[in-house]
């Protein structure tokens, strides 16, 4: 099924972003903000968590060491992505959605890619709460 | 008596192959292109190598794998660059299957992403804004290397 955007994601919640590896974080010595790469999935759908749902235990355990990139809903809305909720995506990480962009036919990876350098530029390095002892 | 001479034959003939090989590879290199000799280039396919090697699905990320198609498709990109003297690229993955060659240079970058179904984007940045974006068919791969030499200047 294809994903639609979810209105009920509010402008102002927070995503979060995996950064799978160091060359997704911007700059590379002292990383302030992702990469657009790392919203640059090839099909169009970038994986994210809502933060203040996601188990950032959790996702510690899966991904040890990673940092996340946060951009806000209604920045990626307002690159041309649409958020989708997707919970059964990520194998029983909650929170999961797509940021997604829809490719257009003439010129669309073009598009695809100053969306994502957009994106980018607007987000930052999130830090997740620490554990409670 | 005998065992002696096939073990010589056998050594002769492994020996023979060895030497083949070594001229054959060498006959390759001399009429290879300036850019197959380049540094750069050796960089860039032992990390499209690493990349290609170690990518899994991972729920929550994507899908990190990148086919042996989509690795075929970068090596006929960096096989149709022809100056030998460039910054080593960064090799990226990028989520659902594609790479992401970058060359920097002060505040110069020029990008080739190379998505799944040889989708070839072509993207130059000034200071980390986007001058140029387009995509590149097959049959013009060529043309990155006269955003290259924008990028290093006339060898």
């Amino acid at each position: 099924m294809p994903f639609t955007n979810d209105a009920s994601i509010a402008d102002d919640v927070v995503l979060v972003r995996v950064l799978r590896y160091a060359s997704w974080a911007y700059p590379k010595e002292q990383p302030t903000r992702p990469s657009s790469v790392a919203f640059f999935d090839s099909n169009g759908e970038n994986s994210c968590f809502i933060a203040n749902e996601a188990e950032f235990s959790k996702l510690a355990d899966r991904f040890p060491g990673v940092r996340y990139g946060a951009v806000t809903a209604g920045q990626a809305r307002a690159a041309g992505y649409y958020v989708s909720r997707d919970e059964g995506g990520a194998e029983g990480l909650a929170g999961h959605v797509i940021l997604g962009f829809e490719i257009p036919d003439v010129n669309g990876l073009a598009k695809y890619r100053k969306a994502a350098e957009r994106l980018a530029k607007g987000g930052s390095i999130y830090v997740p709460p620490a554990p409670r002892e | 008596m005998i065992f002696t001479m096939d073990r010589d034959t056998r050594l002769e003939k492994v020996q023979e192959g060895e030497a083949r090989l070594r001229d054959e590879a060498c006959m390759h290199l001399c009429a290879a292109p300036a850019s197959m000799t380049a540094p750069w280039l050796a960089a860039a396919v032992t990390s499209l190598w690493e990349i290609q090697k170690t990518g899994t699905v991972e729920a929550g990320v994507g899908d990190l794998r990148v086919s042996d198609e989509t690795a075929a498709c970068v090596g006929r990109v960096l096989g149709s660059i022809r100056i030998q003297w460039l910054p080593t690229p960064d090799v990226v993955r990028v989520s659902g299957g594609g790479v992401v060659l970058r060359w920097s240079l002060d505040d110069d970058e020029v990008e080739v992403a190379v998505l799944p179904e040889e989708r070839v984007l072509l993207t130059t940045l000034k200071a980390g804004e986007i001058s140029e974006s387009y995509e590149l068919p097959p049959t013009q791969y060529m043309r990155v290397n006269d955003v290259l030499r924008g990028l290093v200047g006339p060898s």
